[in-house]
């Protein structure tokens, strides 16, 4: 008996390593026929005419405060002229992400756990990507990426440095951390107001708990201080006020009690939406036998596991989530749909708290019933992996790989791809021309894959008609004018876009 | 005891050293804020000046500015009076071009402002298969901003050849299609 439930147990666990690879193996298939918006284009290139240092400037004066993000604009593949690296960009993103993740779970879990640890990650991960309410922005589309995964990452990295300076008691070894804590403290700090509010609760968190243990006071207090001036720096940048404008609905004053109600309306969906997701619920059960081995070498978690306390965390977690998306309520006065790129950046706290619910249940339904469900525990836990396995594939609602597999046999993938590599084929040519005023025309991309690319809009537009598009690949490709073939207006008829 | 203070000593030094890296940052882009706020100022005023708000008016002003930069080349000259006969509209003016990016929400070939000795300073990056830069440079007299002289105007100048001669070589060619 005990012989079969260990066997069952390990299939489990290699059926939910599959989900893992499939997932990642879609996702990066994908990956491989995106191609640069024109925002994207514009914002790396204006740090290629104007230089890095004035191109971060250029944006905290007239743009935002998301000066990190900034930086990460100056130094990207494609600033530094290699278009094709963008493709690169979405596996940096997940690597990134999920390292990070690692770095800081690992400061809590044994080292015999280890394994364990990484499997819930890439569950953990394989889960948020395939759930994600908005993967293009999550992680197809560079620029949104910096902003809406690479910050996930930051608070990671500053978390585990500052976990990792707590519990070293080698001083030169915490001096290094506690430098280390600082920089990733000021990247994470610098790349969407949303996070302002995420790591302004940590901080408090971190300096109440260094005061109430008499630990690392100094260090905590230098940490709290340097983040709160990153938090003036961001939210006083001029580009701020200029965003916000541009936000800004008239006769309506800013603290109004419907944008919050309007986000917890939103909040309440998103969360029920992915709460009941099948997957959520497979994954947690498909977890829960190796969530249950793992070993903490720190004491408050262990209490956490075992106790209401798990309840008061999943809705903490919540309650941050809620907090975090008022930071776009509040200045847009949203009314007009579910913002979901938005809600993408807070997806990792609903998908923690929903994971932490069901182990208490499943706990509360092992107490309750210890015989029957503790017998077939395994079992359960088995099928839920085979479940989240095939269902990632098969399964179309909210699912982003059937999405993107749907794209793929349709050949629409393979079809944008083509157009752009045509494009750039033909604004390369136009470039090599001896001619002193370059033109080059160019076809229309008939389609544009959902799974991959937020569409037309977001490319050139026909007869120049708004924003970032001509100008931006005309100076990324060194081309004086670019005309979509069928363009009745070209470059000097209109005044070009601010 | 003494490492101890040696270490103590680097947390302080390290976090001030990074706080005034942040707040020197800040001094930077708030200065630059303030500067941008009077070029507006000023090129709104330009505008206002004049009773009708015509184009040409705010390109008048400007080349009486610019013109004493010009007063020794004959050929720049020239050029420069040509400019000024067509210049009311966008690219012939490259003014208006600068005028509505400073009134409205502005591009990202500009870099502005900053100080260069007295003068405060406008970059525009110009014609992407040919780069260069225009510069504008601003001097406050009593309170009041001025432009004082551009630079690279010449290369400007011969952008807008450039310009011509793809134009006369598209009309010759829909004068052919006929």
């Amino acid at each position: 008996m005990h012989h079969s439930s260990n066997t069952i147990i390990k299939t489990s666990f290699f059926t939910l390593a599959a989900y893992c690879i499939l997932t990642c193996f879609i996702l990066l298939l994908g990956a491989f026929y995106i191609q640069p918006n024109s925002e994207e284009i514009s914002l790396c290139q204006q740090n290629k005419d104007i230089g890095y240092y004035e191109g971060v400037i250029h944006m905290l004066l007239h743009t935002d405060g998301r000066y990190f993000t900034n930086i990460l604009h100056a130094f990207n593949p494609v600033t530094f002229g290699y278009i094709h690296g963008y493709k690169l960009m979405p596996v940096c993103g997940i690597v990134v992400f999920g390292l990070t993740l690692f770095l800081l779970l690992l400061r809590f879990v044994t080292f015999e756990t280890q394994s364990h640890l990484l499997l819930i990650i890439a569950v953990f991960i394989a889960l948020f990507f395939t759930l994600s309410l908005n993967v293009i922005t999550q992680f197809y589309q560079m620029a949104a990426t910096f902003v809406y995964l690479w910050t996930w990452s930051f608070v990671f990295l500053w978390l585990a440095c500052y976990t990792a300076m707590w519990q070293t008691e080698r001083a030169t070894i915490r001096l290094a951390l506690f430098f280390a804590t600082l920089i990733c403290l000021f990247a994470a700090l610098g790349n969407s107001e949303m996070f302002l509010i995420l790591n302004t609760f940590l901080l408090l968190v971190i300096s109440l708990f260094s005061i109430f243990r008499k630990r690392t006071v100094l260090q905590t207090l230098f940490i709290s201080l340097f983040g709160l001036g990153c938090i003036l720096f961001s939210v006083t940048a001029p580009g701020i006020a200029m965003r916000a404008s541009r936000f800004k609905v008239e006769g309506v004053p800013l603290l109004n009690i419907h944008p919050f109600y309007n986000a917890l309306a939103d909040n309440y969906r998103v969360v029920s939406d992915l709460f009941f997701h099948p997957f959520t619920i497979a994954a947690s059960i498909a977890l829960y036998p190796t969530v249950s081995r793992l070993s903490f070498r720190v004491e408050l978690p262990k209490k956490i596991l075992n106790n209401w306390l798990l309840v008061i965390t999943a809705l903490i977690l919540l309650a941050i989530a809620y907090a975090m998306t008022l930071a776009y309520y509040i200045p847009t006065q949203n009314n007009s749909g579910l913002p979901v790129r938005i809600f993408a950046s807070t997806q990792p706290l609903i998908q923690s708290a929903a994971v932490l619910l069901y182990t208490f249940l499943i706990q509360h339904l092992l107490v309750c019933a210890p015989h029957f469900i503790g017998r077939n525990l395994s079992l359960v836990s088995a099928v839920a992996a085979t479940m989240l396995l095939l269902g990632s594939v098969t399964y179309t609602p909210m699912n982003n790989l059937t999405h993107i597999l749907s794209d793929y046999r349709s050949g629409k993938l393979q079809r944008f791809n083509d157009a752009f590599e045509k494009r750039y084929a033909l604004l390369r040519k136009a470039a090599a021309n001896n001619a002193c005023y370059k033109k080059a025309v160019i076809p229309i991309v008939t389609e544009y894959p959902g799974s991959i690319h937020t569409g037309a809009s977001a490319d050139i537009l026909p007869n120049r008609t708004y924003g970032f598009g001509n100008d931006a690949w005309e100076s990324y490709f060194k081309v004086d004018e670019i005309l979509l073939k069928g363009d009745t207006v070209c470059k000097f008829t209109i005044l070009p876009n601010p | 005891m003494k490492r101890a203070f040696i270490i103590q000593l680097l947390y302080t030094a390290g976090f001030s050293l990074l706080l005034m890296l942040l707040f020197t940052a800040y001094q930077i882009i708030h200065q630059r804020s303030e500067y941008l706020i009077s070029l507006r100022n000023y090129f709104k005023e330009l505008e206002t000046h004049n009773e009708t708000k015509d184009s040409s008016c705010f390109t008048a002003n400007i080349f009486s500015n610019i013109e004493r930069d010009f007063e020794y080349n004959p050929e720049l000259q020239m050029r420069l009076n040509d400019f000024k006969k067509d210049a009311l509209h966008y690219p012939a003016n490259v003014f208006l071009y600068i005028n509505k990016h400073f009134r409205q929400r502005v591009a990202r070939s500009f870099v502005i402002p900053k100080m260069e000795e007295k003068y405060l300073c406008v970059t525009l990056f110009h014609q992407p298969s040919n780069h260069f830069e225009i510069q504008l440079y601003f001097r406050t007299e009593n309170n009041q901003m001025k432009l004082d002289s551009v630079s690279n105007l010449y290369k400007y100048f011969s952008y807008l050849d450039c310009l011509e001669q793809k134009l006369q070589k598209e009309n010759n060619k829909v004068i052919a299609a006929h």
